[in-house]
Order: C-alpha cells, then structure tokens, then sequence
C-alpha cells in the first residue's frame, strides 16, 4: 500500500517538477512585458511598479506628439512595404527552387536563407555602404532595402517547408481534370500553400517592424522607425510617455500572435520558426 | 477502329527501360485491366497515357488522333488516382465541378453534371463535406465522380482499390462493374490483384519488365497461360520443373517416367502447369500422369481442402479439393499415390 | 505545375539579383573596406589596430563569453518548458496559451523588451523589493549596468528562439517510443535520458547554434542593459561608424566578429555531427 503510494508519488513528482519549472520560464518570459503595460498607466511622473492609480494621460500624450505617430506609421510603412516586396521575392523563388529542376537548388536554398545566420548590424552596415554608393544612404529606401533582405529568407523558407509536404498528385489531378499550368497553380497550389506563405509573410513583417539594427545604421533623427526612436530615448531617460509608447507596441504584438494563430494555427509557425 | 493505339511504346529512366515497346489495342467500351508486380511499367504505361509520362518512342493514338504532345489537360482522358488525389481545400461539389468548370462549362451548367455524377456514386448526400470529413470508401466514391464528370473517352484507374479493406474492396470491384456498364466508357485499370483483374476486366494485359507477357480474357490466361510467369502470377499454379531425355521424351526433373507431352520447339527450358485443382489423390487417371509421394501437411480453408505432397524425387505438389473430403482422415506421413488428367496439364516455356 | 526554362530563370533571377546587389555586395564592401585606409589605399594597418590591441581581444571574448552563458542558460531554462509543451499535447488550449506567451516576447522589439528589464533591476525595482523583502540582502543591490542585466536581459531576449527549436523537435517525436521504454521496464527518469534527451539532440543543437548566433552579433540589448558602455564587439561595429566615423577600422572588426563566429559555428556543426549514436537529422 505504501509502497504503490510512493511509486505514485514519484511518478507524478517528475511531471509536477517539469510542469513548475515551466510555468516559472513562462512567467520570467511575460513578466517584463506586464510590467511595461503595467507603468504605462501609473498616475505618477515617474516609472511606478506596481503602478499608482490609472490613466490614460501617457498614452494621449504619445498620441498627441506627431514624432511618434509618424514614427509608427513609418515602422507600418516600411514592414508593409518590405513584406509586400518580400513575397513578391521570395514566393517564386521559393517555387523554382521546389519545382524548376535545375541543377545546384539545394545550394541556391541555403543561399537565400544565408542572411538568417549573418548578424543583423553586419548586414545593417552593408546597406549603409551600399546604400551610400548607390546614393540613397540614410533614407526610408535604404531602410527597406535592409529590411526586405533580413526578411526574405523567413519567407523563401515556409514557403518551401509547405511545398516539401506537397502531394503532387493533387496537381496532377488538377491538370487531368483540364487545368492549365496557370490554373493548377491558382485553383490547386496556391490556396494549399496559403498558409505557409501567410506565416512566413507575417514573421517578416514582425522582423521588420521590430528591427533595431538594421534601421539603425540607415536612419536619421529625423526619420525614425519607432523601435530606433525609442532606443534612442531609452539610452537617456525612461518615463511613463515612453512605457506607452512601448505597451502600444506589445498590444500589436498581441494581435499579431492571435493573427498567426487564426490563420495558420501556432504550433505551425513554431515548427518552422529559425 | 479501336479506341486506343498504343504502339511500340517506349521510356527510360537512366539505364532503367521500363517500358519495351508497348503495344496495345483497345475497343471502345472495354474493361480491360493491366496486371502485373510493382515495376513491371503498369503504372508508367498508364501515366504516359494520362499525360504525366513523356514516353521515349512510339505511339499513343486515342479516337484516330496521336496525343503523345498534348498535355494532360487536353487529353480526352480522366484519372482515378491510386492516393484519389481530392483537393483538401474544396468541398465534394467543387472537386467534382473542377474539371467542367476549367473546361468553360458555366457555374448553372455544372451543376447538372455535378448531381447526377454524385449520384451515380451515391455520394449525393455529401456535397458540402470536406474530403478530409470522409472515409476512404467515400472518398474513393467522389473520386470516380470527379474523374467521370468531365466524360471522358477513357477512364484511367491507378490502383483504385488498394487503400480499402477486404470487405469494401470486394463491393467496390463489383460497383465499379456495374459504372462501367452504366457509362459504357472504356475503362483501362491498374492492378497488382490478379483477382481484382478477373473480377471486373474484360480483357486482361499481364506485363513483365517492360513488356507485355499476355493479352487475352481471364479465361483465356488462367486455363492457357502463355508462359511460367503469367501461370505463376494468375492463380494457384504447380509449376514442374521439366527435363529433355535422350530419347526426347520430358520427365519431370528427377522422375524417371516419361509424360506424354510434346517438348516446345528449340531447346528452351520448360515446365509443366498443373492447377492444384486438377491433381486427384490415390487415381491416375487412364492415359494421365502419376507420381509417388508423401503427405506432408493438410490444410482446412471452408470451402476447400489443401493437400501437400511432397514427391519421391522431391517436388513439392498441392492438391485442392473442395470441402472436407474423405482423405480428411489420411494422417500427415502416410505415402500416397497423386495423378492428373493428360489434358488437365500444360507445357509452358520459362 | 511544370515551370519552363525561361520563367524559372527570370522568377529566380530577379530575387537572385536583390540578394547580390543587397546582400553579397554590401558584404563584400565591408570586407573590402576592412582592407582599406580612407585614401583608398590596400591595407593591413585595420586587422593590425584590432588583433594587435588587447582591449580589442578582451572585448571579443566578452562577447564570445555572454552568447556561450546565454546559450547554456536558455538551454536549461528552455528544455523544461520545450518538454513541459510536448507533455501535454492534447491540452490545446493550454498549449495555446504556452505558445502565446513566448511568442509574444518574441514579437515584441529587443528594445521594448529591455526597457522592461530596467524597471525590474533598477534600485526599487521588482527584484530589488522582492529580495529585500524575502531579507536576502538589506539593502539594494546595483544590477543595472552590470554583467548580470546584460545577461539576464541575453537570456531574456534569446530563450523563445531555444524554446522553439526544442519543442518543434519534440512535437514531431513519436510518442509511442516513450511508451514503449517504459513498457520495457525503464522508469520516467531513465526514460528522459536514453530516449527523450538523444532523439531531441537535432532540436537542441539547432536552439544552441540559433542563440550563440544572434548573441554574439546583439546590440540592442547588450548597450541597453551595460547602460551604455561599450562591452561587445557589435557596439564596437556601431561606434566606429556611427561615432567615430572609421568604418574602416568597423569593418575590420566586422570581419574579425563574422570569421570567428563562423569558425566556432562550423567546428560545434562538426564536433556535433561527429557524436556517435545521434537522433536524425535535424
């Protein structure tokens, strides 16, 4: 009796051990995050954790001050833009790659996810060179040059993960059926490697809506995608405006993550993440 | 005319010829099956007709036109595919209008060959499913009703009937039969189931590497094989081994008595056919052949009785009986006489 | 779907190019330049400054030591959570919420990130409280611009990149091999380290090599949390363009940074691929 007792007991330490250890991880991972949403609302002039009382008073402000409303709509601009050239990059790359039966693909692949493992300042200097050669250094363009090349590779790579599962013989039947190369691909191929296409899609724009090191090099004050603006406050002051402005950012984040996981389902994306 | 020419059709892949010159004829309304182990080129023939096989020489005329540089979709063939191949995305209704929607037949047309094609299958009730929603008994269902939606001439069957249990399997063979009298298209199928070809086909095309071995009815290959390996692959078989004795007679390897059989011209090898059927215990009939052996085993199958011998020089020999019989009670090890009717034999080459 | 020759050349060919203009030339600017003197002249005179002065060798190692304690502590911390979401894969709504809140660090800029961290290790901040509370010190402990934050905020900043390399491997491990080691006699524990450990290696040299390659190239949070000093080479990189203007001498230390990181990357591939008895590809 006592001795099942035990056994039990040990077989549902282990589990209980894992599963404590992993709640405490979870909560090291959200607790600055909570904190950041959390001062953004303390009534005091100072950073207050926990806060005291609640106002909305540092978010109006951040709202009312047209260097961060810009800065965020120049972070929307340029993760949109370097999205929208990303895919239309990297999804037929992608497809040639899978499908075009040339010779050296497998080494062309690993070329096209290359700027995956190269630090990203590193890669944020070379846009500065080339950039400046080509002679639009330290502009909005530069920017999106940098970022489309950060970005790119997230996007070639689900997009082959979900052609690597592809069973040909749908497009085979598609075409049995009467359709042309065109049609197979719209009717058949594409909406079934829809979803790889969407999250890859939207981890770029998540990489390129967070960059720091590669904007950095290729900004100026002036122009400042909002992650660079608010480093750039940080290094001297912190104050509850500059919490808002960060929780603002978390809130995107937020619906960015339900987002994937309506469309894609997350255990997809974390499969496939870097 | 017949329907389908295909004529000396060849394909490589490397130093691998899997097709030798194929050449076939195929009437209009047929049911013929092509039957053979994995690699014999069944499936690649079958391709190369869907259009998925660019062949390396020869012909391939259907309806008095060579469609060997169309592509599939211009082929006025649909296919079957051995996995159904339905599209996951689309809902029964829309894999079945994908192929006269692509063919420029308007949304309100469509639907007049959607329903009656789900109805001939009996899948009607599931129009709005998902393929993933369905058995495989279904899905197979929907696939023969996408495939025949476009009206084909021809309609191709990769093994259609491998992913499905016993059961299914046996009414499904019987279903497609009655479709194929229903549409009275021809239908040309795959199989690696002798029994399934003798089931439901017409004609049967046995091939061999690349080759093919025999054409002829189930009949025509079960009772009179062309070769060892057709007898070998269609049904029960004892297979023989035969010698040449000097004075040109054939024994059976290790047997000293003579058969009466003719040897086959040239010096080929050859072996005798006997189906486990034909062979009687403890009688000989008159004029037929006899051997000497032991019983070494004794299997009860319901409708039928195997017996197991082995003979004096060695050859395994099994004998079918239908039910019990009386040689029930005949113990294992007991030393038994076995013999066939003279006719009930073949020489085969190979 | 078939592509023809010419399709496929051009549909490859113009991402092909961007990379090259982009990304191949860029680079090899850089290593040009690392080579170069302000009058353009080819030099050695940059690789001589770097691997000639001490202070430069230190701060390489300090970076090279950051990435290797993070990699190890995101590993530790990692693998539990990893394994705590394999264990419980019919509870979907629980996963969710585990995938929800590491994503969620993961989706949010570095800097963001960081600035959480100031407000817990500053001199009233949570943790100060907390352990002045629990009396484990009495009064409270300088943490900003210390090694500890520029760790703590690594690890902080790098552990969903281990957690997500671990747990993809171990959702695609079939979970009858865990039921058949204990079938046959092995305990819960033993189970882990013979069977789960060794078929979830692909996953934890993928999470490994993941985090010591965005830690040794981290700038965001290093300069947040050192407030400011330079203590890692991608600062380094950063001021000599940036502050100095030399991005001669930045890219030489840029060089000096890629090579050897790609150096220890390619030997750990190697040495890992070498181990005897190792679980699949990764």
């Amino acid at each position: 009796m006592s001795r099942r007792l035990s056994i039990r007991l040990r077989d549902a330490a282990g589990p209980a051990l894992i599963s404590a250890i992993a709640w405490l991880v979870l909560a090291y991972l959200v607790l600055p995050l909570v904190v950041v949403i959390a001062i953004s609302f303390t009534t005091t002039e100072y950073l207050a954790f926990p806060p005291v009382g609640f106002t909305l008073r540092w978010y109006q402000r951040f709202l009312a001050d047209p260097s961060y409303v810009d800065a965020i709509l120049l972070s929307a601009r340029l993760a949109f833009g370097a999205t929208l050239i990303g895919f239309l990059l990297g999804v037929p790359a992608a497809l040639v790659l899978k499908r075009g039966r040339l010779p050296g693909t497998q080494m062309l692949a690993n070329f096209f996810l290359s700027p995956l493992i190269l630090p990203a300042i590193i890669i944020g200097v070379g846009v500065l060179q080339i950039s400046g050669t080509l002679g639009f250094a330290r502009s909005f363009e530069a920017m999106l040059v940098g970022h489309v090349v950060i970005i790119l590779p997230y996007i070639v790579r689900t997009t082959l993960a979900s052609l690597e599962g592809f069973d040909i013989s749908l497009e085979e039947a598609a075409q049995d059926l009467g359709a042309s190369g065109p049609a197979t691909f719209f009717f058949v191929t594409l909406p079934l490697i829809k979803p790889g296409i969407i999250a890859g899609c939207l981890f770029g724009l998540i990489m390129s809506w967070i960059d720091v090191e590669v904007s950095i090099f290729n900004t100026v004050i002036a122009q400042s995608p909002i992650p660079v603006k608010v480093f750039n406050y940080v290094q001297y002051s912190v104050d509850p405006m500059i919490a808002a402005v960060s929780a603002g950012t978390i809130y995107i984040a937020f619906v960015l993550v339900l987002l994937l996981d309506r469309l894609v389902g997350l255990d997809k994306v974390a499969g496939q993440q870097k | 005319m017949p329907l389908i020419t295909i004529d000396r059709v060849t394909k490589s892949y490397g130093s691998l010829q899997v097709l030798k010159g194929v050449s076939l004829n195929i009437e209009e309304g047929e049911f013929v099956a092509l039957l053979g182990p994995s690699g014999c080129g069944k499936t690649t023939l079958l391709r190369a007709i869907a259009g998925f096989v660019a062949i390396d020489g020869g012909d391939i005329v259907i309806g008095g036109r060579s469609i060997v540089d169309e592509p599939p979709n211009r082929r006025p063939v649909n296919m079957v595919f051995q996995n159904y191949a339905l599209f996951p995305h689309l809902t029964v209704r829309e894999n079945v209008a994908f192929g006269p929607r692509r063919n420029g037949v308007s949304k309100a047309d469509t639907a007049a060959i959607v329903d009656p094609a789900l109805e001939t299958v009996g899948m009607s009730a599931y129009g709005e499913r998902l393929p993933g929603q369905l058995s495989g008994g279904q899905q197979q269902r929907v696939a023969l009703a996408r495939a025949i939606a476009n009206k084909p001439k021809v309609l191709l069957l990769d093994e259609p009937l491998g992913a499905l249990d016993l059961k299914l399997r046996k009414r499904m063979q019987m279903e497609l039969k009655d479709l194929h009298q229903k549409l009275g298209i021809t239908f040309l199928f795959v199989t690696h189931d002798q029994e399934e070809a003798l089931v439901m086909a017409d004609r049967i095309v046995v091939m061999q590497d690349g080759d093919i071995a025999q054409v002829g009815t189930g009949e025509d290959i079960y009772a009179r094989p062309a070769s060892r390996y057709v007898a070998d692959f269609i049904g029960e078989a004892n297979l023989l081994p035969l010698e040449r004795a000097a004075d040109g007679t054939l024994r059976i390897a290790g047997e000293s008595e003579p058969l009466p059989y003719q040897a086959p011209d040239g010096g080929a090898a050859a072996t005798l056919l006997v189906r486990p059927e034909e062979v009687r215990l403890g009688v000989v009939p008159e004029g037929g052949v006899g051997l000497s052996g032991t019983l070494t085993d004794r299997v009860y199958i319901g409708n039928a009785t195997r017996l197991f011998v082995r003979t004096a020089s060695g050859q395994s020999v099994v004998i079918q009986q239908a039910g019990a019989g009386p040689e029930a009670a005949i113990p294992p090890g007991t030393p038994v006489r076995i013999g066939w009717a003279r006719e009930a034999a073949r020489v085969l080459t190979g | 779907m078939r592509i023809n020759r010419f399709s496929a050349a051009i549909l490859l060919g113009i991402p092909l190019i961007y990379l090259i203009v982009f990304f191949v030339t860029p680079l090899g600017m850089v290593v040009v330049d690392s080579f170069s003197n302000p009058a353009g002249e080819l030099t050695l005179a940059n690789y001589a400054a770097v691997l000639g002065e001490a202070y430069y060798w230190q701060v390489l190692g300090y970076t090279l030591w950051i990435a290797l304690v993070t990699c190890v502590a995101t590993l530790l911390l990692g693998y539990p959570l990893a394994y705590y979401m394999s264990l419980i894969e019919h509870r979907r709504t629980v996963r969710r919420v585990c995938f929800i809140l590491i994503l969620m660090p993961l989706f949010t800029s570095n800097i963001v990130r960081s600035f959480g961290w100031i407000v817990l290790l500053g001199r009233e901040g949570l943790v100060n409280e907390t352990l002045l509370l629990l009396g484990i010190i009495d009064r409270p402990l300088r943490l900003l611009s210390t090694e500890v934050a520029i760790i703590v905020g690594m690890i902080y900043v790098m552990l969903p990149f281990m957690v997500l390399a671990i747990a993809s491997v171990l959702q695609n491990m079939n979970g009858s091999l865990r039921e058949a080691s204990r079938d046959l006699g092995a305990t819960a524990f033993a189970t882990f380290v013979k069977v789960t450990l060794p078929l979830s290696a692909p996953g934890i040299v993928a999470g490994t090599l993941i985090v010591f390659t965005l830690s040794i190239s981290s700038y965001v949070t290093p300069r947040i949390m050192s407030g400011g000093r330079s203590v890692v080479s991608s600062m380094l990189i950063y001021d000599q363009f940036m502050l100095v203007f030399n991005p001669f001498l930045g890219s030489a230390i840029a060089v000096v940074l890629l090579v050897t990181s790609f150096a220890l990357i390619v030997a750990y591939t190697l040495i890992m691929e070498r181990r005897p008895g190792r679980g699949g590809a990764s």
